[in-house]
């Protein structure tokens, strides 16, 4: 309600200083939004401040709540945001609907970012993964480290933890069942390959102690040892370790989502958007973020920067040494079929 | 009113339409005075119940249909959300009079300075905070927690007790905060209870155990129903216990209604839960109401 407040604020003062404005002014700037907190403040000091200086323009900041305030903005033909940030589905999803400009390729230099990352309408900005990441003490050093592990009870027996979402799980039955990576959606099209994945997933869902929700849940499950295995963010594993905990994950088989930078259409500065988006896929940006968060770039040209330290960089998920071990998480299988999925999952978790 | 009746028996046949008309004009300032009350309740209870109501008739596309419903009746998911719901709640209601009637009784022996004192070690829990309960049952309740590693120490088990992230800590956690809504009413019913009467019935020649049963039990009944109510009735809504206490695997039906709104971004499939819920809820104070009779504890 607040936030809706305070973007009905922003619509109205957007659209009044448009029309008041001189088109100079209008040049001057651009808004970003992204989720806010301590997030969005690393965001700001690595990203948003040097591309301010560098263009030479105003970047002004509000937060995002998801695909819904994107959505509501352009409905309402009050668009307030030129640059934003949101999650894989939500950017393809808008991308279909027509509500995104296309990105200006001639301004946004894509070098050193992955190709499946590059769209017409939207560019990766930021990789997330989630490891399978155990306790040392529970598995005398040697704990499960792939999906077919952590389905062995009987060789690594202990307290597991999973994502209490369907995101990630079924990739991780399949891959669990021998399905090679690279195959995981190819089955996962079939009925077949969702009925395999559904009865594997079968298996380990009643010996799982907790699904959790959020991610400092999980981050907790791990520190106080209510379970031994768990497939949680990378950058919360990290956190564990830091504080002293003896924890230890491989990226193999982790799941990699990524957050993209999208330009609503009708955003009040269009060309500014891509200078701006340019700007935060920089290398330099990218490796700074990356030295605040242990958060992915998805420049790696980021690691030759000489900012994020040799030793450094090999924790980091699209380091070049880990990222190919990675599954890179299709947005595309979860588009249009989410609600059935999670209802599906709900009730094989329902106790 | 009661000094109007009283004043009223003594006045003379003349004086009477006076004082009907005192009397209402008397009742409309108190409908006045209410007012603001009455109004306040309209618009932050009644009309979002209309409008939540009406959402849960339209589908995702906004048409109108029954589509919200069917979906409740045919999914197995939203059937065993129910069953679930009403097992946790029964399973409270029935430990919290178990633990409740005789802490009450006992409470009711002791002397009233005692009484007292005890009291705030129910009223304390009351007042606290719901969430920062349910983590200090994970606290207590999870493998590494104080319960499981006292145990483990004393030698009584040797692997930790499966008590959090399951029905069992969702149940513990619920009877902890509900147990305070069934022991005020029991508590307030049995005080009044005039003790005389167990004497007398002891002194014609009943047992203990039979003046208990015989007088003391049955006058307590209004104040257990109204417990009875109130922790059935709050059980049936619960969210963040079962939430934080299930490990994931106890959904109960306010659970179900935050997945559904999250999931389906849609109003209308969440809406029509709540409207399930609600018409349970009613008809759970309906039934009790014919099998115990509620309406008599507010008409002495």
């Amino acid at each position: 309600m607040k936030d809706n407040v305070k973007l009905t604020l922003t619509m109205g003062l957007v659209a009044g200083s448009l029309a008041i404005a001189a088109p100079a002014y209008a040049e001057g700037e651009v808004v970003f939004a992204s989720w806010g907190g301590s997030f969005q403040d690393a965001l700001r000091s690595a990203m948003l401040e040097p591309a301010a200086s560098t263009l030479g323009v105003t970047v002004k900041e509000d937060t995002t709540n998801g695909i819904q305030d994107v959505r509501a903005q352009i409905t309402a033909g009050a668009v307030a945001w030129d640059v934003t940030e949101q999650d894989l589905p939500s950017c393809e999803t808008l991308s279909r609907e027509g509500k995104l400009e296309p990105i200006d390729y001639s301004i946004v230099d894509t070098t050193g970012i992955p190709e499946e990352l590059i769209h017409e309408n939207y560019i990766g900005f930021i990789n997330f993964t989630k490891v399978i990441a155990y306790r040392t003490d529970a598995f005398d050093g040697a704990g499960p480290s792939n999906w077919a592990e952590f389905w062995d009870l009987e060789n690594f027996p202990g307290n597991r933890g999973m994502h209490g979402k369907v995101n990630y799980n079924l990739e991780a039955a399949l891959m669990a069942d021998g399905v090679p990576m690279a195959e995981v959606y190819d089955v996962l099209a079939t009925d077949e390959g969702m009925a395999r994945a559904w009865a594997k997933l079968g298996e380990i869902a009643p010996e799982v102690t907790v699904w959790y929700r959020g991610g400092s849940q999980s981050a907790q499950l791990l520190r106080d040892g209510e379970v031994d295995v768990i497939h949680m963010g990378h950058n919360r594993v990290e956190s564990v370790i830091e504080s002293g905990i003896d924890v230890a994950y491989a990226f193999d088989g982790g799941t990699m989502d990524v957050d993209c930078l999208l330009v609503p259409k009708g955003a009040p500065n269009v060309e500014n958007a891509m200078r701006l988006i340019n700007e935060l896929l920089s290398a330099e940006a990218q490796a700074r973020l990356a030295v605040t968060m242990p958060l992915g770039p998805v420049n790696t040209g980021a690691f030759d920067t000489g900012i994020i330290s040799g030793e450094q960089a090999l924790s980091v998920n699209t380091h070049p040494s880990n990222y190919d071990k990675q599954l890179l998480v299709d947005p595309n299988f979860y588009i249009g079929q989410l609600g059935e999925l999670t209802e599906e999952f709900d009730t094989l978790i329902q106790q | 009113m009661s000094v109007a009746e009283l004043n009223g028996a003594a006045q003379t046949l003349q004086n009477a339409s006076t004082l009907k008309s005192e009397e209402r004009r008397e009742s409309l300032t108190f409908l006045g005075l209410s007012m603001p009350a009455v109004l306040a309740i309209l618009i932050v209870v009644f009309l979002p119940i209309f409008w939540l109501s009406s959402l849960s008739f339209y589908n995702a596309a906004g048409e109108l249909s029954m589509e919200n419903y069917a979906r409740i009746f045919e999914s197995a998911l939203y059937r065993r959300t129910f069953v679930v719901t009403f097992q946790i709640t029964i399973a409270v209601t029935v430990i919290c009079v178990l633990l409740g009637y005789p802490l009450c009784y006992w409470l009711t022996k002791v002397p009233d300075r005692t009484a007292a004192i005890l009291m705030v070690f129910v009223l304390v829990p009351f007042w606290t905070s719901v969430l920062v309960r349910t983590y200090a049952w994970l606290v207590l309740l999870q493998r590494n927690g104080v319960i499981n590693s006292s145990l483990m120490k004393l030698g009584v088990i040797q692997e930790p007790l499966q008590l959090a992230h399951n029905l069992t800590g969702s149940i513990i956690g619920m009877v902890h905060i509900m147990l305070p809504f069934l022991v005020l009413p029991l508590y307030a019913t049995m005080r009044g209870v005039d003790t005389d009467l167990v004497r007398a019935a002891v002194g014609l020649g009943s047992s203990p155990r039979g003046a208990f049963w015989r007088v003391f039990f049955p006058m307590s009944l209004p104040g257990l129903f109204a417990g009875i109510v109130l922790v059935f009735i709050l059980s049936l809504g619960f969210f963040v216990t079962p939430a934080l206490l299930g490990g994931g695997k106890v959904q109960m039906l306010a659970q179900r209604i935050e997945s559904t709104i999250t999931v389906y971004s849609n109003w209308g499939a969440a809406s029509a839960l709540g409207v399930v819920l609600l018409l349970l809820a009613l008809a759970m104070i309906w039934l009790m109401n014919r099998v115990f009779g509620l309406d008599k504890l507010f008409m002495r």
